[in-house]
């Protein structure tokens, strides 16, 4: 292993970090800057991840703590990861949680509810928040969406993949659309409910009014997190630190 | 009273303050000094620079720079504590009932000291419920859903220990029920921030006034769709407000959302002091106008009489609070004649 090497696994690193989400804001955790810090020796990988406050909702930490261990499980490379939070009122036991692939209700047995219910429901408002984005991109360009709701997935991919900016929205939301289920060959409604139902013309109003709440809430709390991030780790504009060993050993 | 750019005197109520010790002194445990620094984040991340606290003060201020910032500073003529006892984190309480009984005994007309329970308390703390009515005339309380109790990390108000203390709260004339469903606690539960549980309870006691602080703002449109639902929910705007200043075309779509969904009379202010000072909070809400495109979309307007609702009239027809009589009484109490010979 040289120092070629560690950029290119640490460019690996990266990449596979761009995936991981947190589930409330749907933006990805490089993004946020959520992560503090990675270290890689030997086919070993510690990612540090520092959250906006100390009591961040663990369910919320947890999902990406279990996220990033198995983007970076998947990389050949890698033969081991760890996932630390750090200054989080349930660190120990997450962090400790994580290592040893327990679910969230065996790490936090007195919490009730559903994790994947929990997962399930924020997809669904990501959905709607990417759908959301991708209207007003159409609208922009002089589109009717009143009149051209459903649409057809066909029809969505040639109206958004003639730029950057909607080919990379028409990605996100095809990405969410197969993970939740929804039905997205060339015919099929683009426009759509969670459970696929294609949104109609009497339905639009509401709908759409739905989708502009959603995207306040989950921008509203993005501006709050973004906030408390920066004041949290002053001094601004870090970049996550990366510790890579001076010697190499293998 | 405030004036509005027209010399037009606007009565204010500001629905959301402390009186907090979070002082070292104070503290019990890393979760105590976690949870007043997560409050001063809030505040430097949200504040006007002029307008930032050091840290040693903002942890505990004393009563002489509450009623100078919120009275004669902030020009609120009345102004509700929202206290939360937090005593698994501080030794003595974080929010005081009985302090803040005993400041507003010192000003009368000025302050609406509001008490807490929780309902995992069970029959001792209904008893405490009652002697604190009766001792601190108790008018509303604040609940902290989230609040963590033993091995218990919350509780909703769904629960039938809860409706007990509601039903309580009923008999003893405690109408108006502060719900804080915001951000900034320590939620472990599932989903701590869910704001249905409120709708349960407004639906199960139509006589209580349910009054969710901060918007709900983790899970707004939630908030949104469940107040549309009932008729005595209203929306406390502490920390929403406070985006007037660094995102002001979010509050925008807020307060426009807000109005669509449940409409003018049910709308709150608060500062949430001492996370933010009244002074800037007001003067920014009175000049604010919605942008063209925000007002077109939802088909609202946010005129002078809404901004006097929502700073004041709402919550004085809450608190049953004589809008015209007040102001004179309060013209010529101590507060009063400082305010009028500073000038």
């Amino acid at each position: 292993m040289n120092i070629l090497d560690n950029d290119r696994y640490l460019a690996d690193i990266r990449k596979a970090l761009d995936t991981v989400y947190d589930p409330e804001l749907d933006q990805s955790i490089s993004e946020l800057d959520f992560v503090k810090g990675i270290s890689i020796n030997q086919g070993r990988v510690c990612v540090t991840l520092g959250l906006p406050t100390y009591w961040c909702s663990p369910n919320f930490a947890f999902i990406m703590m279990e996220d990033i261990d198995q983007a970076l499980s998947s990389l050949p490379w890698v033969k081991q990861v760890r996932v630390i939070l750090d200054d989080h009122e349930s660190s120990t036991r997450l962090n400790a949680g994580i290592a040893e692939h327990k679910t969230f209700p065996e790490i936090f047995s007195e919490s009730p509810g559903d994790l994947e219910k929990l997962r399930r429901t924020f997809a669904e408002k990501a959905f709607y928040a990417r759908q959301k984005y991708i209207v007003d991109l159409l609208t922009r360009d002089g589109l009717n969406v009143a009149d051209w709701i459903p649409g057809n997935w066909k029809e969505l991919k040639r109206h958004l993949t003639t730029s950057r900016e909607g080919q990379q929205l028409w990605d996100r939301y095809y990405l969410l659309a197969q993970k939740l289920g929804i039905a997205s060959g060339d015919h099929d409604p683009a426009i759509t409910g969670t459970s696929g139902k294609a949104v109609t013309g009497e339905m639009w109003e509401r709908h759409f009014h739905q989708l502009r709440l959603i995207t306040l809430n989950m921008e509203s709390n993005a501006h709050i997190c973004r906030g408390l991030l920066r004041v949290r780790y002053q001094p601004e504009g870090r970049s996550p630190l990366v510790s890579l060993p001076l010697v190499d050993q293998s | 009273m405030v004036k509005t750019a027209d010399g037009e005197e606007i009565f204010v109520v500001d629905g959301h303050v402390a009186l907090w010790d979070g002082s070292v002194a104070n503290q019990k445990n890393r979760h105590g000094a976690e949870f007043i620094d997560c409050f001063y984040d809030y505040h430097r991340n949200l504040s006007p620079k002029e307008w930032l606290w050091p840290h040693d003060k903002f942890i505990h201020y004393d009563e002489q720079t509450f009623i100078h910032d919120v009275f004669e500073e902030g020009s609120v003529d009345v102004a509700i504590f929202q206290p939360v006892g937090l005593t698994d984190f501080y030794k003595e309480p974080f929010g005081n009932v009985a302090k803040n009984y005993a400041l507003a005994q010192k000003y009368p007309g000025r302050l609406i000291g509001n008490g807490y329970f929780d309902p995992r308390d069970g029959e001792e703390g209904l008893e405490r419920l009652e002697q604190w009515a009766k001792d601190y005339h108790l008018q509303g309380v604040k609940l902290y859903t989230a609040e963590w109790h033993g091995s218990s990390k919350g509780y909703r108000l769904a629960d039938p220990w809860t409706q007990r203390y509601l039903a309580k709260c009923l008999q003893l004339g405690i109408r108006n029920i502060h719900v804080h469903k915001g951000p900034t606690i320590k939620p472990l539960n599932m989903d701590a921030f869910d704001v249905s549980d409120v709708d349960d309870a407004a639906s199960a006691f139509p006589e209580l006034n349910f009054i969710v602080e901060h918007v709900g703002l983790p899970r707004l449109e939630q908030f949104c769709w469940i107040a549309t639902q009932d008729p005595n929910i209203y929306a406390g705007l502490a920390v929403a407000d406070a985006f007037i200043y660094t995102r002001p075309r979010y509050f925008a779509q807020i307060i426009s959302e807000l109005l669509y969904w449940l409409n003018e009379d049910r709308i709150v202010f608060g500062s949430d002091y001492a996370l933010w000072h009244p002074k800037w909070l007001i003067d920014m809400f009175l000049n604010f106008e919605l942008p063209e495109d925000i007002a077109q979309e939802t088909g609202v307007q946010l005129t002078k009489d809404i901004k006097k609702k929502i700073l004041g009239l709402n919550a004085a027809r809450l608190y049953q609070i004589d809008v015209p009589a007040r102001i004179s009484e309060l013209q010529h109490d101590v507060i009063g004649q400082r305010v009028h010979q500073a000038g």
